[in-house]
């Protein structure tokens, strides 16, 4: 295991290329991206664009066909899974678990990479605190977690993946299954921990809206490769959303914050011109 | 998220402490004749004195460390394999055991050795089944199927007490009836030295101790493989070590008593009823609890003895007392889970 090098960018990924054992395409596609300390990067695409297994290949649980992964400066494939942890956060988009356990528990399992006996210590507990706090989940750390929403579930993944106090947090669809208040609140308390602890973030996002509110660049995915990149204004145009989304959408302006807004048309009358017709593949 | 909240559960282990005392002094001072315990102790009667250090103190040792053995073992099998039907005689393991004891047994090489070379056979055996199950269990990138363990352990376990029913048929009458008890599962066979005791003892204290260091681990892997790593958990490595460790403390379980049955089901059930899922509790928690459960039952069977003028199997008591306290367990923790 080599030594972190003097690069500490968050996320570096360079022609990083996965192709799923039999798979005929691979699921990401020479795609090259450097994501700096306290940015907030937004992944949207089509289903089976490749933004979970991104996601999976920049937290080490896959290891890339070709190209490379570093985060701050190692392969998080090839380390160690107790430094990945502490560098690396992956908030997956569901998860069931078999055995009973309160909330407060399960986000204490953000800290096994950190703990230096069997226990939590002073500063364990700590961190489980300000990761109930930052999630909006404090209020039901003490009840079961089988026994929560989607939604309430949804935080708490989020608040075991602060309790890592990691310095890249991957987020898969942190927002689904969260009601708007929920789902705005969520993205700003990520947004702002991101800006004050120089964390950085990249979450796949669905919600074209949301998108729009938090990230300060977009990266949109299709097929496995990288489309377009750069500020959220640029990105959300017409033309391109509607060539890789194959869909009718209004873009407008909102008159009262000055930001962009996406609406579907509905159904589309014409077919969609372009390089290729909507792909259905992998669920992402 | 048990019966025994969070605060508890330091009482809980001053509690189970103190019944495993209790236990333990019960079982050396009751039998089939009650002994004058502190008489043997400073010596004013000399038999009693002779009958437990010969009989009654191993006895009870060898109870509580293949009580705790098996729980510990019944208890990580069924987190790893994510089975609440597991037990520890699941894996290929039990079925090595028994066949390389049963073996040792009827081979007349090793008869010669007494009893101490049934119990190594068997040792040796169930480590095979392990080394077995092992290799035939793992994929391309040398992680364990989980599935695959199980499937691998049903059917050698099949295929050995095939073996063993065809040792049983060819061999004499007594040797057969031997095997059976052996078999059957019973603390009265003759390993009774020091040595024996001691070597099981450290054995299961080191596999128990590495069980509990991978606690945490455990516990993250309860959340499934991804989210262990994601968390800082290898789940291969972990699963590999949490199934070598259990596989040595069912060996060695087997080796000195047979199989046991019932013990290593639900002790660890009837201890995540009481205090939660977390690993750092349960596998201490199992340990005491299952070595307070066999030495009861064991002495149960030694104070039937005068009624019966035979002694059933401890293996049938564990399942008598066993199987309605832990249904009774479940259907009160059901009610506040």
């Amino acid at each position: 295991m080599t030594r972190p090098t003097a690069d500490s960018t968050p996320l570096r990924l360079d022609a990083t290329t996965f192709l799923y054992p039999g798979a005929a395409a691979p699921a990401v596609n020479a795609a090259s991206l450097v994501v700096a300390p306290g940015e907030f990067v937004g992944l949207i695409g089509p289903n089976g664009a490749g933004k979970s297994t991104l996601l999976r290949l920049a937290a080490g649980l896959l290891t890339p066909t070709s190209g490379s992964v570093r985060t701050a400066g190692f392969d998080p494939a090839r380390s160690s899974r107790p430094r990945v942890a502490r560098t690396v956060a992956l908030v997956p988009a569901s998860l069931a678990v078999g055995f009973p356990m309160t909330v407060r528990d399960f986000v204490a399992m953000g800290r096994t990479a950190h703990l230096k006996g069997l226990f939590e210590s002073a500063v364990d507990r700590a961190a489980v605190h300000r990761a109930l706090e930052t999630a909006e989940a404090a209020a039901f750390a003490d009840r079961p977690y089988q026994e929560l929403s989607a939604g309430e579930q949804r935080r708490v993944l989020v608040a075991r993946a602060l309790a890592q106090e990691p310095r890249l947090l991957l987020l898969d669809e942190p927002t689904a299954n969260l009601d708007v208040a929920h789902a705005v609140s969520l993205v700003y308390r990520v947004a702002d921990l991101a800006r004050s602890q120089g964390v950085a973030v990249v979450a796949a996002i669905h919600d074209l809206n949301v998108a729009l509110l938090a990230c300060d660049r977009i990266v949109l995915l299709r097929e496995g490769a990288i489309r377009a990149v750069g500020d959220p204004e640029s990105v959300m145009q017409w033309s391109i959303l509607r060539e890789t989304f194959g869909c009718d959408l209004y873009i407008g302006r909102n008159e009262v914050n000055g930001r962009l807004f996406v609406v579907p048309m509905g159904r589309d009358p014409e077919p969609v011109t372009g390089t290729s017709s909507p792909r259905r593949g992998r669920s992402s | 998220m048990g019966l025994v909240s969070r605060h508890r559960i330091p009482a809980f282990f001053a509690a189970l402490a103190v019944l495993l005392v209790a236990s333990v002094l019960l079982s050396l001072a009751l039998g089939a004749t009650p002994l004058d315990l502190l008489g043997a102790l400073t010596g004013d009667a000399a038999s009693d004195r002779l009958v437990l250090m010969r009989e009654r103190l191993p006895r009870t040792l060898l109870a509580a460390i293949v009580g705790a053995s098996l729980s510990t073992s019944g208890l990580v099998f069924q987190a790893v394999l994510s089975n609440p039907l597991a037990d520890p005689y699941v894996i290929g393991v039990a079925g090595g055991a028994a066949l390389g004891g049963s073996l040792a047994l009827v081979l007349p090489g090793i008869a010669l050795l007494g009893h101490a070379g049934v119990s190594a056979a068997a040792f040796l055996g169930g480590l095979g089944a392990v080394a077995l199950t092992w290799r035939l269990s793992r994929d391309s990138r040398g992680r364990m199927r989980t599935y695959e363990v199980l499937l691998v352990g049903v059917v050698f376990n099949t295929i050995a007490s095939a073996a063993i029913m065809f040792l049983k048929s060819v061999v004499r009458a007594e040797k057969a009836q031997e095997m059976l008890l052996w078999l059957m599962g019973t603390l009265s066979s003759d390993v009774r030295s020091p040595g024996a005791i001691l070597g099981t003892l450290a054995v299961a204290l080191f596999a128990m101790g590495l069980l509990f260091a991978s606690a945490p681990a455990l516990n993250a892997l309860a959340m499934g493989e991804e989210d262990a790593a994601a968390v800082g958990v290898d789940p291969a490595r972990t699963t590999r070590r949490v199934f070598l460790a259990g596989s040595v403390l069912v060996a060695a379980a087997v080796s000195v008593a047979g199989m046991i049955g019932f013990v290593g089901l639900i002790v660890p059930h009837a201890v995540r009823a009481l205090v939660g899922s977390d690993h750092r509790v349960t596998i201490p928690g199992s340990a005491l609890l299952g070595a307070a459960f066999l030495v009861l039952a064991d002495l149960l069977t030694r104070l039937m003895f005068p009624v019966f003028e035979t002694e059933a199997p401890v293996g049938v008591l564990t399942a008598l007392i066993g199987g309605p306290a832990f249904i009774w367990l479940l259907k009160r923790g059901g009610d506040r889970p």
